[in-house]
């Protein structure tokens, strides 16, 4: 069994995309023009037999503040849900060609707070020197249909509408 | 320039300040009304307002950077327990100047500086909001024009603001009346300035009784004003009426830009004592390029016109200041201004230099040391140490 998980560790891994950078902008909204963004450059692009599987670790995400930084991971509960997850079906997917990039939307299912709920993904991918691929893609999700509370601090209560923008270069695809 | 006509004017240059950080912007803070009760800022501060100073102004002594603030951020120090729909707080300030020109101490004195109570309502969409103080003899030149009381030689009651509105649009919107601090340009604390002084919209006294209509949005914030006359001021021929109001856009969440207009009549003009047409038209720009760095700018120009006789002159004021955090807390603070007056007057230079330091939630201590040149005037120097507190 111990070698079956294993392997089964080893080929993940093998399969995931060489990324080269990214970056994971979270942005959320609240009262008088308030604009909470938050950051992270963690993220990774897995690819199973069918589907892309972009995962973002959400304990890293920096909002600039250490308490609101704790105040979202606690809406989050990212200690039992630590990642958010897209999956994307291959055959949904266009892929770029050299010098000519791709600019286009799809479905994907993403998984957050331990539901999944489906959401249009706008992306656009193009082609790099040395065998690279960037992808750009931005979803907007609402938190309530995930179950999370929008988080409210001291009178300022956060919109449950947040947007979520990935941007991403990997070795291959 | 006589020395004793120095000390006045560093009297007038130098009472009085309020709590306006348009440095906040380095924290990603482009609009303002999410800490202050005033949307466009400087005035009383929501519990959220209250909170950010101790997260991210000042000096935390120990406490994690994820721990919660202390319930001593409160109003004073978490003494007294007031509903959501009442926000209190005060000012109180006081600093000590030294006055040199060319070199020769000319003036030094303890200044009281301000000491005044706000209190803000919020009823469904009514808010409204006033702030109470008192005035030294000494501060009258910097106070004069937000008095209640008008004891020419005594001590004097203050109110800076108090005016009462309607929030409208999800809270993004406010339409209010009253006595309220004139938009335009940047609400900079440096009241002194010469792009506050000259455009007479310093955070001291420069108010304006009108209705104003401030909306702020997440990329972009405004408030126009249309200004019926600042009604502490006696007799009615010096009251100023006419608009004014600014838009600012912030393209990066660390980067605003903004245009301000002032247009202004009275039968008397405080300097000349004739019908003035006052104008001023302004640019702004805040920057946070990296983020213990913050660049504020305002260019100016002034335009002044004599009605009756034709006449029309032009000036400008300009500032360029640059804040470094160089510790938690600790800033040091530069700028360089200048100012040519409308009507052919001398062209200035001012040099500032200082520090400030948030030494604990809602205090902080300030240096200040000042160097301005006057076109046939010898050059003066200020060093003023201030002690400012929030209650």
């Amino acid at each position: 069994m111990a070698a079956r998980n294993l392997l089964a560790s080893l080929l993940l891994l093998s399969s995931i995309a060489q990324e080269r950078a990214g970056n994971v902008t979270v942005l959320a909204r609240g009262p008088g023009g308030l604009r909470i963004e938050g950051k992270s450059t963690e993220v990774s692009l897995a690819e199973e037999a069918s589907v892309l599987l972009f995962k973002v670790p959400l304990a890293p995400i920096d909002t600039g503040i250490g308490l609101r930084n704790r105040h979202l991971r606690e809406a989050l509960e990212v200690e039992k849900f630590p990642d958010a997850m897209l999956r994307v079906r291959r055959a949904d997917v266009e892929f770029p060609k050299e010098r000519s990039p791709v600019e286009s939307q799809v479905t994907g299912e993403l998984m957050l707070h331990g539901h999944s709920r489906p959401v249009p993904v706008h992306y656009r991918a193009e082609r790099r020197d040395g065998g690279l691929t960037r992808i750009a893609g931005s979803l907007q999700l609402d938190m309530r249909e995930f179950e999370i509370v929008p988080p409210s601090y001291l009178g300022v209560a956060v919109s449950p509408d947040v947007e979520v923008a990935i941007d991403l270069t990997v070795g291959s695809l | 320039m006589k020395p004793a006509n120095v000390a006045l004017a560093a009297m007038a240059l130098f009472s009085t300040a309020a709590g306006a950080y348009p440095s906040m912007i380095r924290h990603g803070y482009t609009q303002c009304a999410a800490c202050h009760i005033d949307p466009s800022g400087g005035t009383l501060l929501t519990k959220y307002g209250r909170a950010q100073s101790e997260l991210l102004l000042s000096s935390r002594w120990g406490a994690g950077k994820e721990d919660e603030p202390s319930p001593r951020d409160d109003f004073l120090l978490g003494a007294l327990r007031t509903p959501d729909s009442l926000t209190l707080g005060g000012w109180f300030r006081y600093g000590y100047i030294w006055n040199t020109v060319d070199g020769t101490l000319v003036d030094d004195r303890l200044l009281q500086m301000r000491g005044d109570v706000a209190a803000a309502l919020r009823i469904g969409p009514v808010r409204a909001a006033a702030q109470l103080g008192y005035s030294s003899p000494s501060s009258a030149p910097a106070t004069e024009l937000a008095w209640v009381t008008h004891n020419a030689d005594g001590v004097n009651l203050v109110s800076r603001e108090h005016w009462i509105g309607l929030a409208f649009a999800d809270d993004t919107g406010l339409v209010r009346g009253g006595r309220v601090y004139v938009p335009f340009g940047l609400r900079n604390l440096e009241h002194t300035s010469f792009v506050r002084a000259a455009t007479r919209t310093d955070i001291d006294q420069d108010q304006q009784d009108g209705i104003a209509v401030a909306i702020a949005k997440e990329s972009w914030r405004m408030e126009v004003m249309a200004i019926l006359g600042n009604y502490s001021l006696r007799p009615d021929a010096f009251r100023e009426r006419g608009l004014s109001g600014y838009l600012e856009v912030a393209p990066f969440s660390r980067l605003a830009l903004g245009v301000s207009a002032l247009v202004t009549r009275a039968d008397a003009a405080l300097g000349s004592k004739g019908a003035t047409l006052r104008q001023a038209y302004g640019v702004t720009a805040r920057a946070s390029p990296w983020k213990p760095l913050v660049l504020l700018a305002e260019v100016d120009a002034l335009i002044t016109t004599a009605l009756g006789n034709g006449g029309a002159s032009a000036g400008h004021a300009d500032w360029l200041q640059a804040d470094v955090e160089v510790l938690r807390g600790v800033h040091i603070l530069s700028a360089v201004e200048g100012m040519k007056p409308p009507g052919g007057g001398p062209s200035s230079l001012g040099l500032w230099g200082g520090a400030a330091w948030f030494v604990v939630p809602h205090l902080d201590v300030r240096a200040d040391w000042i160097r301005r040149s006057t076109s046939g005037s010898p050059s003066t120097d200020t060093f003023l140490l201030q002690l400012n507190g929030y209650l």
